[in-house]
Parts: C-alpha cells; sequence; structure tokens
C-alpha cells in the first residue's frame, strides 16, 4: 500500500544525494553543468513536498488524539540501557522524522524558495571558479533545512541546526580568499555559538526533567510534545526550570533568527553571494528559530513570562532593526535590517501566547520568504548588472535598464510594506490582530483558556488571576502594538527609499559596470517573475483565519491544543477592519513619505540629515565662544593688569576653573552630538562596538594573558626539561674534539684506571 | 688485600717519601722493591718525555738514557735471570736489541726509518720465541711479519710520502700528550712489571696441571704428550718435546680448529676489502676498475 | 724458581715494554702509517708475552695464539693500508690531524702553532750529468698523470 511518509526520506534525502554527487563529480566532470543534480532533486523535493502537504491535509485527526502527526523512525542512532534499577534513565536516540501540517508547510516553503534560488544562480554564479562548490553547499543547506524541519526529536533537530549553521558559515564564506567574507563567516558561527549554547542547555534540562528528548510519544516513554502530554495527562514544568528551559531555547532561537542582542551577525552575513543572502538569510534558516519556538509552544504556554519575553524581545528588535535600516546606504544591508525586523514581527507575534498569534507568525513566515527571497533576488540582478557593486549612492535610476527587476522589486516592496491585497498585508494584519487583542483580553477569560492544562503551578500563578500582572501584560501588549505600527510605517519608509533610490532618479551606473548593465538573463527574471506572482497571491492562502492555512496549520499537534481553548479572538471582529485600516493607512503614508524625500530632488534629505545629525549641539558644545565672550568682557586686559600686579596665577587659575565647569556643564550636548539619532541609525546602536569593548577586549585581553601563562610557565617549564639535558652534555661535550689521538689517549687512561682499580682491589 | 695492590700502596708510600725527603730517603727504602718500581716509573716518565716528537733535539740522548735506567730498575723487580751463559747473553743482547729498536721506531722521524726499526725490533722477537721454544711461531713472524707486513709498510710510504718529509712527523698534537701519554705508558710498564714481580707472580704448578691434563685429552694420538708426565722442566730443551712443532699442527687444526677457520675468513674478508677500498681511494672509482 | 722460569718472566718484561712503547708511539705521532707501525708493536708485544706463558706453563696454546695473531695483524694492516691510501688520496697527506670534521660543533679545530722549519728548505740538487744516447721522448699524456716527481 502507498504510504507517502515512506516518501518523506527523499525530501532530504534527494539534495542530500546531489550534494555527494556535485562534491565528487563536480569539480572534474560537472564543472558548468553543476547546477543539474541540485536542481533536480531541489525540484524533485519540492514535488514530493507538495505531494505530502496534500496527504496531510486530507487526514484527519486519530481518535483521542489532538492534530494531525505521523513519524517513522529510519535508524537507531544511540542506544545505551540504563543499568536497571532505576538510578540512570535508558537512552535511546532514533533518527525519527515526523509529518504534520506545520512540517509540511515548512517543507513546501523551504524547497520552494530553494529550487527557485538554485535556478537563479545559474546565472548568478555562472563563471565563478566555485560554481560546483556553490550548489554543492546549497544541496547540503536544503538537506539540513529539510532534515531540522522533519526532525522529531530536540537532539536531532539540534545536530541539523547545527548543520544549517556550517553551511550558512561556508556560504557566507563563500568567497573565502575576500577577508572580509571570511570574518563574516567567522563572525556568524561565533555568534551562534552564543545561541546554541543556549539551545544545548535547554536540551540537557529538557532531558533532565522530562527523561526524553521525542516530539512523539513512544511506547517505553511519552514525548516532549507528544499525545499524551498534550491530552493533559502529564504536566508541562513551570516555575524555574520550565522558565529557564524556555528562556534557553529562546536564546537558541535568538542566535538563529537574529534577535536582539544576537543580531549582530546577518547583516555581515551580506559578504555571501546575494542567492544564499535570499535562500538562508532571509527565508528559511533563520526562520529556524521562529520554528523552533512554534514547535516548542506548549512548553512556552507553562511559563507566561516566558511568553512575554519572546514579545518583548520581537518586539524590540523589529523597532530596532528598522531604526538601523533607515539609514543604510548598502542595498542588502538594509534588507538584511529588514529581514531583522520582520523576524522581530514574528516573534513578537508568537510571544502572544494565541492560537491566532503563533498562527499569524508562521503565516508571516511563510509570506515574508516569499517577498524576502523576491527582494534579495532583486537586488542580486540588480549587483549583477552593477559589477557587484551595492552601494545605492553609486547607482541610481535603473527603471528602464532593468525593467523586469524594476517591477518585480516594487511589487515586493509593496508586499513588505503591507500593502493591501499583496501577502506582506495578510500576515502583517494577523499579526497586529494578534498583537492588539492581547493588549485587550479579558482577565477572567485567561484563567478559562489556560484550565486545560493540569499544570499545578501554573494554575497557582494564574489562577487567582491577579488583576495586576494582567493588566500590565496587557499595558505592555497596547504598547507594543504601538511598536509594530510604528515599525510598520519605517518599514514602508526604509523599504521605498531603497527602491527610490535604485531605480528612480538620475540614471547613475558605477564603472564597475563596463558597458554592459542590462537586465538579468532568463534565469534569473523567471524567478524574479514566479516569487512576484507568489508574493501577490501567496497572502490569499491566509485571508480567511478559519479556513486556508491557518486552519490548516492549527491542526500540528503542539497548536492544536491551543483551539481547545476559546477563541477570543471571535468578539473583536469589528476592530479587525480598524487596524487593517491603520495599518494600510500608516505603510501608505511610508510610501508617501519616502516618495516626498526621495522622488525628484532631494534637498529635504539633506536638511533632515543635518538636523538629526544634531550639528548645532556640536557647535554649542565647542567652547571657543567662551573667548569671545571673555574678549567682549575685556578678560585680555584684565588679565595683564593681574600679571603686572605679580598675581597671574589667580586669573590664570580662575580661568582652568571656569572652563572645567562650563566642560562639565555642556557634557551632555557632547553626549547629545554623539548619539544624535542619525548617528545611532548609522552606527547601528554601536551594538558592534559595545561587544567589541564589553566581550571581545575582555576575552581577548584574557587570552593573552593566558598565553603568557603558557608560553612562559608551561613552555617554560617543558623547555627546561629539554634544556637541562642539554646543557649537563655540554659540559662533556667539550671532550669531541675530533682529534682522533685524543680519543686514543682517552681509550687508554679509562682502561689504565679499571685496571688500576681491578688490581687493587682484586681478592686475592 | 692482594699482593699487587700491596705493593702499590708501597709504591705510593716510598713516592710520597721520596717527594717529601729527597734523595736521602732512598736509604731507607733501598731494599724496598716498592721503591725501584717508584724510581723506574719516574726514569721511564722522562725518558718518554724526553723522546717525544717536537722535544728539543738536545735531550735525546739524555732521554735514552733515563728510559734505559727506568728499565734497568724495572728489571730489579724481576727475580734475577739465571740460566747458562749463552742463554742469558743472547737473551739480553736480544731484548735490548728489540726494546732499543723499539724505542727508535717509535722516535725516528722518518716513516721509513721506523719500519726498518721495527724490522729490527721484530728480529730481536722472533730470535726471544726462539730461545722459549716457539720455533714456527719465530719463523713465522719473521716471514710474515718482516717479509710480508713491513714491505708493505714500506710500499705505502712510498706510494704515499716518497718527499720523506712532513712538518707532522716531527710534531705532537700540542700539549696533552706530554702531560699524559709518557706517564701512562710507563705507568701501564711498571703495573705489568710489578705483576711480574717474585711474590705476586701466580704459582706455576697449579696452572701447568690443569692444562696439561688439557693437552692430553685434546692431543692426537700419534703425537703422545711427554709433557704432562714431565718433571718441571729447567730449559727448552727439556720442556718441549722434539716433536712439538707437530703438535702445535695438531693443536690448531683439532682443537683450534674453528678459530682457524674463521681466522682464514677472516684473511679473505680483508682481502676482498682491502682491494675494495683501495680501489674506491683512488680517483678512478671501483665501478670503473671493474668495467 | 729455575733458569727457564725466569727466562719467562723477563720475555714477559720485554713484551710489556714493547706494548708501553707501541702505546706511547700510537699517542704522540701523528703519522698515520707510523701510528699503524705502533699498533704492530703493540701487537708485537702481546705475542711475546703469549709466546713466554705458553712456555711458562708447559702449553702450545700460547704459540696458537700467536699464529692467530699473526693473522689477524695481517688482516689489520692490510685493511688499514689500504684505508691509509685512500685517505691520503683525498687529502694530500698522511697525517692524522688533517681529520678533525668529527669534532663537536662549535669546536675549534687543532691547529699548529709551532710548525718546525724544515730541516733544508731548498730545493733537492739532482747531479748533473753528462747527456748520453739519444734523449728519450717524454710523452706528454704520461706527464700529465703523474702525481708529482
Amino acid at each position: 500500500m502507498f504510504e507517502p511518509l515512506n516518501l518523506l526520506i527523499l525530501v532530504p534525502g534527494l539534495p542530500l544525494f546531489a550534494a555527494i554527487v556535485t562534491a565528487v563529480l563536480g569539480p572534474r566532470l560537472l564543472r558548468h553543468r553543476s547546477h543539474w543534480p541540485a536542481l533536480l532533486a531541489i525540484g524533485g523535493s519540492f514535488l514530493i513536498s507538495c505531494l505530502l502537504l496534500q496527504q496531510v491535509s486530507q487526514r484527519l485527526p486519530a481518535e483521542g488524539a489532538v492534530g494531525v502527526e505521523e513519524w517513522t523512525t529510519f535508524y537507531t542512532w544511540l542506544a545505551v540501557p540504563g543499568d536497571g534499577n532505576g538510578n540512570t534513565a535508558s537512552f535511546l536516540m532514533d533518527v525519527t522524522l515526523r509529518l504534520d501540517p506545520l512540517t509540511s508547510i515548512m517543507l513546501v516553503m523551504v524547497t520552494f524558495i530553494a529550487f527557485l534560488v538554485v535556478l537563479f544562480s545559474i546565472g548568478y554564479m555562472h563563471d565563478d571558479p566555485g560554481y560546483w562548490r556553490f550548489f554543492a553547499y546549497v544541496s547540503l543547506f536544503v538537506f539540513s533545512m529539510a532534515m531540522l524541519v522533519t526532525a522529531s526529536n530536540y537532539l536531532l533537530l539540534f545536530v541539523f541546526w547545527e548543520a544549517v549553521g556550517v553551511c550558512s558559515y561556508l556560504l557566507i564564506g563563500f568567497w573565502y580568499k575576500k577577508p572580509s567574507a571570511a570574518a563574516a563567516g567567522m563572525k556568524a558561527f561565533l555568534v551562534n555559538r552564543v545561541g546554541d549554547f543556549g539551545l544545548t542547555l535547554a536540551i540537557l534540562l529538557m532531558w533532565l526533567n522530562y527523561g526524553t528528548l521525542n516530539f512523539h510519544d513512544t511506547d517505553a516513554v511519552a514525548g516532549i510534545l507528544g499525545q499524551q502530554r498534550l491530552t493533559d495527562q502529564l504536566p508541562y514544568l513551570g516555575g524555574g526550570i520550565g522558565l529557564a528551559i524556555c528562556l534557553l531555547l529562546l536564546l537558541g532561537a535568538c542566535g538563529k533568527s537574529a534577535q536582539f542582542p544576537l543580531h549582530v551577525w546577518l547583516p555581515d552575513a551580506m559578504e555571501g553571494p546575494t542567492p544564499v543572502s535570499a535562500l538562508i538569510h532571509a527565508a528559511t534558516m533563520v526562520t529556524a528559530g521562529v520554528y523552533l519556538v512554534t514547535r516548542s509552544s506548549p512548553l512556552f504556554f507553562a511559563v507566561p513570562s516566558a511568553q512575554l519575553t519572546v514579545s518583548l524581545v520581537g518586539g524590540g528588535t523589529a523597532l530596532m532593526a528598522a531604526l538601523i535600516a533607515l539609514t543604510q546606504n548598502d542595498l542588502k544591508r538594509v534588507l538584511a535590517y529588514s529581514t531583522v525586523s520582520q523576524l522581530g514581527y514574528m516573534f513578537l507575534s508568537l510571544g502572544t501566547g494565541s492560537l491566532s498569534g503563533i498562527i499569524a507568525g508562521m503565516f508571516h513566515l511563510f509570506t515574508h520568504a516569499f517577498f524576502k527571497a523576491l527582494l534579495f533576488l532583486g537586488s542580486g540582478s540588480v549587483m549583477h548588472a552593477m559589477g557587484h557593486v551595492i552601494d545605492m549612492r553609486r547607482f541610481g535610476g535603473l527603471r528602464h535598464v532593468m525593467p523586469i527587476t524594476h517591477a518585480t522589486f516594487a511589487v515586493g516592496c509593496l508586499a513588505l510594506s503591507g500593502i493591501f491585497p499583496l501577502a506582506g498585508f495578510w500576515s502583517k494584519d494577523a499579526i497586529l490582530v494578534a498583537v492588539h487583542d492581547e493588549g485587550l483580553v479579558p482577565h477572567a477569560e485567561m484563567t478559562s483558556e489556560v484550565a486545560y492544562r493540569p499544570d499545578a503551578t501554573f494554575d497557582i500563578a494564574i489562577g487567582h488571576a491577579a488583576s495586576d500582572t494582567d493588566n500590565v501584560r496587557a499595558t505592555i501588549f497596547i504598547w507594543l502594538y504601538r511598536t509594530a505600527l510604528i515599525t510598520a510605517f519605517l518599514t514602508a519608509f526604509y523599504t521605498f527609499r531603497a527602491f527610490f533610490l535604485t531605480f528612480y532618479g538620475k540614471m547613475v551606473i558605477p564603472e564597475e559596470a563596463g558597458h554592459h548593465a542590462h537586465e538579468s538573463p532568463p534565469s534569473m527574471a523567471w524567478p524574479l517573475l514566479v516569487l512576484a506572482v507568489c508574493s501577490v497571491v501567496i497572502g490569499l492562502v491566509g485571508a480567511n483565519a478559519n479556513s486556508g492555512l491557518p486552519a490548516f496549520l492549527a491542526k500540528t499537534p503542539s497548536l492544536a491544543v491551543l483551539a481547545l481553548g476559546p477563541d477570543e479572538a471571535a468578539g473583536h471582529a469589528s476592530s479587525h477592519t480598524m487596524i487593517a485600516v491603520t495599518s494600510t493607512a500608516v505603510a501608505c503614508s511610508g510610501i508617501a513619505l519616502a516618495a516626498f524625500l526621495y522622488l525628484g530632488r532631494r534637498d529635504e534629505v539633506d536638511l533632515l540629515g543635518q538636523f538629526l545629525q544634531m550639528k548645532w549641539l556640536e557647535q554649542t558644545a565647542d567652547l571657543r565662544w567662551l573667548d569671545g565672550i571673555g574678549y567682549r568682557l575685556g578678560l585680555p586686559a584684565l588679565v595683564k593688569v593681574a600679571e603686572r600686579c605679580g598675581c597671574g596665577w589667580i586669573t590664570r587659575f580662575f580661568g582652568t576653573v571656569i572652563t572645567l565647569v562650563v566642560s562639565v556643564l555642556l557634557s551632555p550636548l557632547w553626549l547629545g552630538y554623539y548619539i544624535s539619532p542619525y548617528r545611532l541609525s548609522a552606527g547601528k546602536f554601536f551594538i558592534d562596538e559595545l561587544y567589541q569593548w564589553f566581550v571581545v577586549l575582555p576575552i581577548l585581553k584574557f587570552s593573552e594573558f593566558l598565553y603568557a601563562v603558557d608560553r612562559m610557565l608551561v613552555d617554560g617549564m617543558v623547555n627546561l626539561t629539554g634544556r637541562l639535558p642539554r646543557d649537563l652534555g655540554g659540559i662533556v661535550r667539550r671532550s669531541q674534539t675530533g682529534v682522533v689521538p685524543f680519543y686514543g689517549l682517552s681509550l687508554i687512561l679509562g682502561t689504565l684506571v679499571i685496571y688500576l682499580f681491578s688490581v687493587l682491589f682484586a681478592r686475592s | 688485600m692482594s699482593e699487587f695492590s700491596t705493593f702499590a700502596v708501597t709504591s705510593l708510600l716510598a713516592a710520597t717519601d721520596f717527594f717529601a725527603n729527597g734523595w736521602a730517603s732512598l736509604l731507607a727504602w733501598k731494599d724496598q722493591p716498592a721503591m725501584w718500581a717508584v724510581l723506574g716509573t719516574m726514569f721511564l716518565i722522562s725518558g718518554l718525555w724526553a723522546l717525544q716528537p717536537g722535544a728539543r733535539g738536545g735531550w735525546r740522548v739524555l732521554g735514552v738514557l733515563a728510559c734505559l735506567a727506568g728499565l734497568g730498575f724495572c728489571v730489579r723487580l724481576l727475580p734475577e735471570l739465571s740460566g747458562t751463559i749463552p742463554v742469558v747473553v743472547t737473551f739480553r743482547l736480544m731484548a735490548s736489541l728489540a726494546l732499543v729498536s723499539g724505542l727508535a721506531t717509535v722516535t725516528a722521524k722518518n716513516p721509513v726509518y721506523s719500519a726498518m726499526w721495527f724490522a729490527v725490533t721484530l728480529m730481536g722477537t722472533a730470535m726471544m720465541m726462539l730461545l722459549l721454544g716457539g720455533q714456527f711461531v719465530a719463523v713465522a713472524t719473521v716471514a710474515v711479519y718482516a717479509g710480508a707486513i713491513v714491505v708493505t709498510f714500506l710500499f705505502v710510504l712510498m706510494l704515499a710520502q716518497s718527499s720523506g718529509r712532513d712538518p707532522c712527523d716531527r710534531l705532537t698534537w700540542g700539549k696533552v700528550p706530554a702531560w699524559w701519554a709518557a706517564p701512562a705508558a710507563a705507568l701501564l710498564f711498571v703495573m705489568i712489571c710489578a705483576g711480574l714481580h717474585q711474590e705476586s707472580f701466580p704459582n706455576r704448578q697449579e696452572g701447568a696441571e690443569v692444562v696439561s691434563s688439557g693437552l692430553i685429552e685434546s692431543g692426537a694420538d700419534h703425537v703422545q704428550s711427554a709433557a704432562a708426565s714431565l718433571p718441571v722442566a729447567n730449559s727448552v730443551a727439556q720442556r718441549f718435546p722434539e716433536s712439538h712443532v707437530a703438535q702445535l699442527g695438531g693443536q690448531l687444526f683439532s682443537r683450534y680448529l674453528i678459530p682457524v677457520q674463521v681466522v682464514a675468513t677472516l684473511l679473505l674478508a680483508a682481502l676482498v676489502g682491502a682491494v675494495a677500498i683501495a680501489s674506491y681511494g683512488t680517483a678512478s672509482g671501483i665501478e670503473e676498475q671493474l668495467s | 724458581m729455575n733458569d727457564f722460569d725466569s727466562l719467562c718472566q723477563h720475555t714477559m718484561l720485554v713484551g710489556a715494554g714493547l706494548f708501553a712503547l707501541g702505546m706511547f708511539g700510537f699517542l704522540v705521532r701523528r703519522n698515520l702509517i707510523v701510528m699503524f707501525l705502533c699498533v704492530e708493536m703493540m701487537l708485537q708485544g702481546v705475542s711475546l708475552t703469549w709466546i713466554a706463558a705458553g712456555a711458562y706453563h708447559n702449553q702450545l696454546d700460547g704459540q696458537v695464539m700467536v699464529i692467530l695473531i699473526i693473522a689477524v695483524a695481517a688482516c689489520e694492516a692490510g685493511l688499514g693500508l689500504a684505508l691509509v691510501m685512500m685517505l691520503y688520496s683525498r687529502q694530500g697527506n698522511l697525517d692524522i690531524l688533517s681529520w678533525q670534521s668529527n669534532r663537536e660543533e662549535g669546536r675549534a679545530s687543532f691547529v699548529d702553532h709551532d710548525i718546525p722549519e724544515s730541516e733544508s728548505t731548498s730545493d733537492p740538487v739532482w747531479p748533473t750529468l753528462t747527456p748520453a744516447g739519444v734523449a728519450p721522448e717524454i710523452n706528454q699524456e704520461d706527464q700529465l698523470h703523474r702525481s708529482h716527481v
């Protein structure tokens, strides 16, 4: 009997096979045909993923179970038996792949985007000496990413979490001979180590407290996200341990998904080839953190404070990244900060803790993948035409040169800004609705919502419905909603700023482009067109919250459990229309501001920039005006008189004192000048510098200290053991004269001494 | 403590006394053989010192005299040489010849003279071997050594140093041998002499019995050894029978068969080795020689 | 102590004397061939001692040993002289001190500081004879390959 689950292994398997084939045959045999294995394998994976999606969507939950899920074990990786006395649990680690709505959606999204990106790369990467290497890495990445989303086990998930990190590292540093690319790869890897450290600790804590790492139930033990736990037979941990697990998971997610404070690697990761930026650093890998939090959402339900943290981190990151994106001059960097900002949106939504919020986050992840990949591929097309120049100040007015890129980029920008009826509108609207509703949550409903969870600690914590706590939470979400609206405005503004700078205004083409500034070849244009169409229409799958994608996602076991609670969102349908209108209006005003500033002459921009740089603060803080005042007051004459009288020191003393006092008084002005809004934004809030000063330098100094200890103390002792015999031997070594008779003399004298001793002490 | 060590300690005491109290102390020690050993050592040291290469020419005669004097003192350590006058006279003559020509071998400035003097030494040695009944050995020494080896040496000298004048023949290597070589040689000689001293010489009778029995066992049937049954003989004729050369041959090819074979193989190997080395050493090389 | 025993003992003394002299010469001489001669003299001293000891003990073993010694000495002389020839062809003289390269790194080599004046510095004077007969034809190639006169 045909069982779709048997095809599941092919989804990661085909790209792995392609990666091996490309790596083995690429450099010698395939050469400029190296894209074929990747293209065919990823295309095959996409088709199988669609088939699986269709199969999953037809299934109904099993009897007594929440959600639709299937899993199959391919291989027993680790099997450590316990000691039988119950002192140590048996440790069984299977390679189990699962299939549920969340996984199948992720698989379809990943393989589709990857297929288009590979198609795009054929044109983009041609003539690159590492052509086969690129496709081998991309195939390997698709394999890892597919395994990551299908793994039914936290440890297996962690393995492929690291594997996608490795692929990301390899692809960021793809042009490894370029120092900045190598450094960016290193930075991404090291920053991710911090997040992975958190994830490791979270996995260890889960192992200690739940006794398993499986998502699903097995005969021996109930899985963490298994049916037994979901259908309220076993509690989830609350309290300190639960909070620790959730925050550590969040730390891991922050590292992978570039959330504050671990977002610093993503903008640098733009050193990689642009298709990689589109695939890994916009559409797929960076969403792994969102996937992880979504997958683990039952764990987060048990700890409301952790959920709030997720929202705060997400909202803060969204706003901060959007602010930074305002002033970036690098097209890809604007998009990178935009990605960080949109990921922040997703986290903000996940943290609401309501079903609609989480589904909105996943929905935004889904739509964002399309339009962000479109934008990145569009920027790649621009880069390709501009001779790999990406600084927006060096080109402009490209709309006639690159019409297809222009049109598709415009669609991407509109989708990102959230203009009706493009993809971004629906998902962003869903998020705003979820966040907005969280600010209105009537507190009595909170308790009933969580009543299905028999977690004692949780019920006690929430059950008495400390209305103060809930009011504070509601207030926070109101503010987060406002933040999200501001971010939406900023998003529309910076997106269209980049758009206008690139495609409008006077036509400027950098000399690197040569004479062939042209539209991209069909292999690059077609993916753009396909993605543009998707960006327009894909939002419709989630337009209605009760059918389509949201309803499908809601059948995921770890999300389906939320549907058991009351649907609090139903009552606010009227406000939802208001929110849609508001967000569209905000986005339109952002676009309008961008058009006002960047279309036509750009005089106002310079004025605004100067104002935001607060040059007047610098002028005020400059102490030279004191001299003028002193001159007008006749102080020089006074000083001369004082010196005549022999008490010049008094004037000098008072002069110094006055200067010092004024300097101290004016120091806020200096500070204000140096952290003026423009500088803060352009300087990326100085987070890299703060890391440099407070993390990198102390570690560096400490390592230098340890190095000195190692060199002097340890090496000294080792060298001493080597020196001692050598120097002792040096005493005797002088006897090696090279004079042969001297050796004879030594021989004879030695024999004589032995003879003398043997006869003197012989027994007669 | 062995007798030898007693002797050595006494010698040290005598030497200390001599250095502390001068020649007068000799009278007190004159009956002590240790004193002869001390004096012999000192004379030999000074004699060899004066004779080493690079020493001033005027000292050579004195050096020879000092060496002879030292030798004389050392001879005093041994029992008196007794026997028939011809034997004693021949022995003394040959011993002096061997030692003096040996000294000349060592000190001659011209290596050709050294080789000649060495041939003379060999003659004296061969004569002494003859006196002790080693007839075959004496002839072999003369034939092989003087006839072949020394001639080979002379050949090499002719090939290598036809001019005959080389600074290295009139020099030693710095001060080290001056301080160490003469004392070492003198001390070794005197120590052996002290070992030959009457009181410390091993008992011959015990040794003779043991070795005689071995001789009978291993001797060939037709060479009936008379040695074992003989009383302790007083002359060569008494000690070795007429047929002792035949006995020597029998020993060589029965008891010492394997060493003889080994030495024969060694000779062959040395022959091949010498040819190889000499051909390699010359400019052309052995491959060229063979081709 | 009978006559023959004393003869044996005195022969041993001569053997010891030859041994010591040979040893002395080996240490102080620098000519490779003379050093070889000195070694041969030490062997001679040992041979003499073997003979005397054999005679003292009324045995033939000493003489057997001497025969073996002669054979070994012949080997040694053959090999040694071949080596001497080789060394000479490399260095052009027989001085043992021209072979000091086996010394410890950093140690200065031994250099003669007091080379005595050669006894006759002038070139040897060949007798002048009135030419007689036909002048021999000198093959120039042979002249080239002669080592030296």
